[in-house]
């Protein structure tokens, strides 16, 4: 293009400048012919356009011939350009996709992934060995290698001091030589010991910290330094296997976990679960222990994807009160703890308990970690148990009844007179066999409410006379320790749906366990108020309060502050939690306050029957 | 009105036989015949006549229930009050052994003192 508009111009000038150099020559030699009138004088004058002519030409033609060269030369210097660029673009691609290769590669076996991508390393950067090192202390580790065979081993120990990787840790940076001999390294160690004339490593770290390094080497020299682009690669090369170390270690990490899960679990008498509940009703198992074949006898495999086999074996008369226990716990996001049966196919009836904790998931979907356990044995304990304290009660009632009697009749002096120390004695056996009946009643009602056969006889009634009556009867019993009951009522209109023989118990276990506690000649406050919709029943004492440890244990079975105290005041240690159970079963809530020294406040909370309710009772 | 001597008592228990019938004869002053079964006391009623029956509620064999519905098809019982003895009751057990005919019930244990007066009671409570 250019050339062309050289010569285009070129020829224009030689045009132009021959017409030029004519018209000047032409007026030139008419003058001098004008003057001289001889021809001469135009063939003078001819010659010498044609002379200038010449030179005109020969000097716009060397200008041409620079002109060509010149531009040829220049020409050649850009598509040398051209091709080493191209070049360098097909190095950095061959470096990208040696990396991308590297970096895709995967092996199950770490130290095999790691020797692959070492080996393609090798190649793209022509340095036959090539060794990622682990590096302690002083100590440096061949930890996987990829070289000419027999030249070294994987887990080969070295001093650091002995390699070039100390220079590269030292570095802190891609540490590159082409020809170690001609460097300021021909005195180190390592080329002394193994001659290897072209190096380049760099450092690898894990989690922050220094591992090791990276290293590629040859006995042979380098013909060019590495360039920037081969310590580039090298420096990627060395963050990507520090990441895949990273990987690995939290890959084995995890596995360790889910071993270390697997063996507890295997270890624990029941099955350990997750289980959810999606929002479109589906429930799984993702997680089981293999404890499900003793519990349910399936596999976890057969549960991870639906839940349908387990509740298939639940037993028909549990399986309603088992899935609304989880619709509430997924509902309110509480504690789900049941015991139902399962079912076998061939009969076979277990008891089973479960408890388990859900979480909200993000999608909408709860899911519980548990354990559910085998319980038949403790069920048939429990059962056991229940049958003995039964049996023993009923059978220690008839003899205990033969010895009140006679005692009671030689008491009463109706066979004959006795001297007054054998009346203190019959006194003394009377009150015993009073405290041993008190005790098997007690025994009896518990046993009858544990097992659900106790019956109530639910009426709803005025309050009032039922408080009144148990204040009544115990009023003797108070005087034994010189208390007095007082009650006070703010309203004679307070109606609850109660057995009134049954709330009597409790409020006698009430008032006896006040004048037990309280000092002499102190009173007992008895009041009936109305709170919100509840009736509040308060038997209030000025005893010496119930101690902090106590409290919590205060409506367990066989519980009394302290063995002592049990000798001093008497009682069964089992009269609150009757009483317990019995409010409950009246829909009531039994409690407490108390001060150590100044003294306790039992309450009872009743709901009020509805006016609803009342105006049927009244019809 | 009649005044009550006559008390056929059934019970299994020697123990307690013996208790009820001191309270009741050295005490109360009337006549016990103690019947160890309902069978016997099925054999003895007619000989016996007793004014008023207390019979156990739990025995092995013929239980009270038993023992009174066979002495009552066996025999007229409509002068003659039953009463039940058993362990501590709830109040809607009363109300089931009374539907059983007894006109009453003494709870166990009894105080023997007592026992007597207990009994005068229902018997004059029956009689009105």
């Amino acid at each position: 293009m250019i050339i062309q508009r050289v010569s285009s111009t070129s020829n224009f000038i030689t045009w132009f400048g021959s017409v030029l150099l004519l018209v000047l020559f032409g007026w030139l030699g008419w003058q001098d012919y004008q003057q001289q009138q001889t021809t001469s004088v135009l063939q003078k004058w001819a010659l010498a356009f044609l002379v200038s002519e010449l030179l005109l030409l020969l000097l716009l033609s060397d200008m041409q011939r620079v002109t060509r060269r010149l531009m040829r030369e220049l020409q050649q210097s850009q598509e040398q350009k051209q091709q080493r660029e191209s070049i360098q673009n097909q190095k950095y691609q061959q470096a990208l996709s040696t990396l991308n290769n590297i970096a895709a590669s995967f092996n199950p076996d770490w130290r095999e992934q790691l020797r692959q991508a070492l080996k393609v390393a090798a190649d793209y950067l022509q340095l036959p060995i090539a060794i990622l090192s682990r590096i302690e202390d002083e100590n440096y580790q061949v930890l996987v290698h990829s070289a000419p065979p027999g030249l070294l081993q994987d887990d080969s120990h070295f001093d650091l001091g002995q390699t070039y990787c100390s220079i590269t840790l030292a570095a802190n940076d891609v540490f590159a030589v082409h020809r170690m001999s001609a460097s300021e390294f021909a005195a180190h160690p390592c080329f002394e010991a193994f001659a290897l004339q072209s190096y380049i490593g760099a450092a690898v770290h894990v989690d922050g910290d220094t591992f090791g390094t990276v290293s590629f080497s040859s006995a042979e020299t380098k013909t060019l330094p590495f360039s920037q682009l081969e310590r580039d690669f090298v420096s990627l090369l060395a963050r990507w296997i520090g990441s895949t170390i990273e990987r690995r270690h939290y890959l084995e990490a995890q596995i360790e976990v889910a071993e270390r899960l697997k063996k507890i679990a295997s270890q624990l008498p029941g099955m350990v679960f997750q289980f959810k509940l999606s929002p479109d009703g589906s429930a799984c198992f993702p997680y089981c222990s293999d404890g499900i074949g003793t519990i349910y006898n399936l596999t976890p495999e057969q549960v991870k994807l639906s839940a349908e086999p387990v509740f298939a074996l639940i037993h028909p008369d549990d399986i309603q009160q088992v899935q609304d226990s989880i619709n509430q716990s997924a509902a309110q996001l509480c504690l789900w703890k049941q015991d139902y049966r399962v079912q076998y196919p061939d009969g076979e009836i277990i008891w089973v308990t479960g408890r388990s904790v859900p979480e909200l998931q993000s999608d909408g979907s709860v899911i519980w970690h548990g354990f559910i356990s085998d319980i038949t044995e403790r069920k048939k304990i429990e059962r056991l148990k229940d049958e003995f304290v039964s049996t023993v009660s009923h059978e220690l009632r008839t003899p205990l009844t033969a010895i009140s009697g006679a005692i009671g009749l030689l008491h009463g002096q109706v066979l004959c007179e006795l001297p007054e120390p054998a009346v203190k004695m019959t006194e003394l056996a009377l009150a015993n066999v009073k405290k041993l009946q008190l005790l098997i009643n007690d025994l009896l009602d518990m046993d009858k409410l544990i097992a659900g056969k106790m019956l109530f006889d639910i009426q709803p009634q005025p309050l009032l006379p039922v408080i009144e009556a148990a204040v009544r009867d115990n009023q003797s019993y108070g005087q034994q320790y010189q208390v007095t009951y007082q009650l006070q009522a703010d309203t004679d209109d307070l109606w609850a749906n109660v057995d009134s023989m049954r709330l009597q118990q409790v409020l006698t276990n009430l008032l006896s366990n006040a004048a037990k506690f309280s000092p002499a000649d102190s009173t007992v406050d008895i009041r009936l108020q109305r709170q919100n919709n509840q009736a509040l029943i308060r038997v209030i004492d000025r005893g010496c309060g119930i101690s902090d440890e106590f409290n919590s244990a205060i409506f367990n079975k066989f519980s009394q502050a302290d063995s002592s105290d049990s000798k001093s005041k008497g009682g069964t240690g089992l009269g609150l939690a009757i009483s317990q159970q019995l409010v409950t079963r009246m829909h009531g809530n039994i409690g407490f306050y108390s001060e150590m020294g100044k003294g306790s406040e039992f309450y009872i909370l009743l709901p009020l029957v509805s006016d609803n309710e009342f105006n049927e009772v009244s019809l | 009105m009649t005044e009550l001597h006559r008390i056929m008592h059934i019970e299994d228990d020697p123990s307690i036989q013996q208790v009820a019938k001191i309270a009741l004869e050295a005490v109360g002053g009337f006549t016990v015949h103690t019947c160890s079964s309902g069978q016997q006391a099925l054999n003895d009623y007619p000989d016996f006549a007793p004014q008023l029956i207390l019979l156990d509620v739990m025995m092995p064999g013929m239980d009270g229930p038993t023992t009174l519905q066979r002495l009552q098809q066996q025999y007229d019982l409509s002068a003659i009050p039953a009463v039940f003895m058993t362990a501590k009751v709830q109040s809607n057990e009363v109300a089931s052994y009374k539907a059983l005919g007894a006109v009453d019930v003494v709870i166990k244990p009894f105080d023997p003192m007592t026992l007597s007066d207990q009994i005068r009671k229902i018997w004059l409570d029956f009689q009105r």
